[in-house]
């Protein structure tokens, strides 16, 4: 897995493991558990190479059958896992950036982002490998690309958790190569937003001046400046049928009743529920 | 000739419907002819909410008497007991239970409507209705609704907070729901330490904050 510190040694590192995988997928019985996760990890090195800049790795990805990449498309672990991992990465960004003192707060955070750079990198390598094998079906690359679109679709709009990992987002970004830079929104989108959770948490970040300067942050922190005063709330339909059904607890109820004795609008509702018989 | 057949109770009649649907059969039949039945006695509830609220029409019995229907079935069908929370050990009532969803349709029809009409011109007054009027009036219609639809969505959020963070949740509500607004009496009432409350409240908003972005960006 790729780490938070390791950009400056993208290509190298998936250099060096390039030979190891493609050894260890030869070696791996067809059909098997360790077959997948072979190939999964040497189709993560071979786009790692193709998108963080050397060229000419092609060559590791042929002789791949297509039955193999059917069942690793098959598997899709990682996709499959994904979701949780990356709601439990903004949790303990979340809980790095707003509370903790520990300097190892954000390793768990990372992992998450690193997981779907790989799927990324997998992606780019069977678009590779369909170009090199005239016989094989050249939908994998297509159907992977379709799995990837929904997963973004349930994690781009949590984004903005991952923004205390900026400084090593921005190093990944930096060393990604053409289109490929552009794609990889979870290195690139809100990278320059330091502090942001910070802002939003009501408490003064880095660079003061940012949301100034920055439409995105100042439009967060307009949209939503309403929270830190909150809105009353009243005996709205949901809270009055629960009061009647007997869904909330003694001590709430009370509180409701309460209110409805100082709030005109929510006192008549209740009157009027209560003095009606059905 | 007399007829033979007999008719099921309304109590047998609803079991029959609760049962057909925990087994993923059809039961619309069942609901329409209980329904039916209470249409009537729903006519008086809604007459008697719209003289307590002094709006409505008698067009309206019929809207609301659909709406009570959904309602049923969104969310009284699952909810309904066995046991009348009001009669302790007896059956449960299915007609009374289903009145009473009717007076909560009611009330949430003409209550909404209150908050949102204008106030009416007092007697003697000019009804003017200049198109600059007209214009104002609907800027504070689209505001009072931009504002409930902001508030809704911010007790969503909490709500999720309620359930994801509930440590904060609380800490939240007590400091700003309750407006204790003091970190060392909250956290004296919550038995936590100051520098915890400062850290809750302070991870509640922005847990807040961001499920209203993302909760905009999934509706985008």
């Amino acid at each position: 897995m790729k780490g938070r510190g390791d950009a400056a040694r993208a290509e190298r590192s998936a250099s060096l493991a390039l030979d190891s995988h493609l050894h260890q997928l030869r070696g791996a019985p067809p059909g098997s558990d360790a077959q997948s996760q072979s190939l999964s990890r040497l189709l993560e090195c071979a786009g790692d190479l193709l998108r963080y800049g050397a060229a000419g790795e092609a060559s590791a990805l042929r002789g791949i059958s297509a039955a193999a990449v059917e069942a690793f498309l098959s598997r899709a672990d990682s996709c499959c896992t994904l979701p949780a991992r990356w709601e439990r990465s903004a949790q303990e960004a979340i809980e790095a950036a707003l509370g903790s003192d520990s300097p190892h707060a954000l390793d768990g955070a990372w992992e998450a982002l690193a997981a779907r750079d790989a799927l990324e990198s997998q992606l780019a390598a069977l678009r590779v490998w369909e170009q090199l094998d005239d016989t094989c079906r050249r939908d994998a690359s297509a159907r992977l690309s379709r799995t990837l679109g929904e997963l973004d679709a349930l994690l781009r709009p949590t984004l903005r958790a991952f923004t205390p990992l900026n400084a090593h987002r921005r190093a990944w970004r930096d060393v990604l190569v053409g289109s490929a830079r552009e794609q990889a929104w979870w290195f690139w989108e809100r990278a320059e937003c330091d502090g942001l959770l910070l802002r939003l948490g009501g408490l003064e970040g880095p660079n003061p001046d940012h949301p100034r300067t920055c439409a995105a942050c100042h439009e967060d922190l307009e949209k939503t400046g309403f929270v830190a005063s909150p809105p009353l709330r009243h005996l709205d339909s949901q809270l009055l049928w629960a009061l009647d059904f007997g869904a909330l607890s003694e001590a709430e109820a009370l509180r409701w009743r309460t209110h409805a004795r100082a709030c005109e609008p929510c006192g008549f509702a209740l009157r009027t529920l209560e003095e009606i018989s059905a | 000739m007399v007829s033979t057949e007999v008719v099921q109770s309304d109590s047998d009649l609803f079991a029959e419907l609760v049962r057909r649907r925990a087994e993923a059969r059809p039961y619309q039949a069942e609901l329409a002819e209980l329904v039916e039945r209470w249409r009537h006695p729903s006519r008086v509830i809604v007459e008697r909410v719209q003289a307590s609220y002094r709006s409505g029409t008698p067009a309206d019995a019929d809207d609301v008497f659909q709406e009570a229907v959904e309602k049923l079935i969104d969310r009284g069908l699952d909810q309904f007991r066995g046991l009348s929370d009001r009669l302790p050990g007896e059956a449960a009532n299915p007609r009374s239970f289903f009145l009473r969803i009717v007076k909560h349709a009611a009330i949430d029809r003409y209550r909404r409507q209150r908050e949102e009409l204008a106030p009416a011109p007092r007697p003697g007054q000019e009804q003017a209705e200049s198109g600059a009027e007209l214009s104002r009036a609907v800027d504070l219609a689209r505001g009072e609704s931009e504002r409930r639809d902001a508030q809704e969505a911010y007790w969503e959020a909490f709500g999720r907070l309620e359930q994801e963070h509930p440590n904060e949740a609380v800490t939240w509500d007590l400091y700003h729901h309750q407006e204790v607004g003091d970190h060392p009496e909250v956290a004296r009432r919550l038995e936590i330490s100051v520098a915890n409350s400062y850290k809750r409240v302070s991870r509640a908003q922005a847990y807040l904050r961001l499920y209203l972005l993302e909760s905009e960006r999934a509706d985008a």
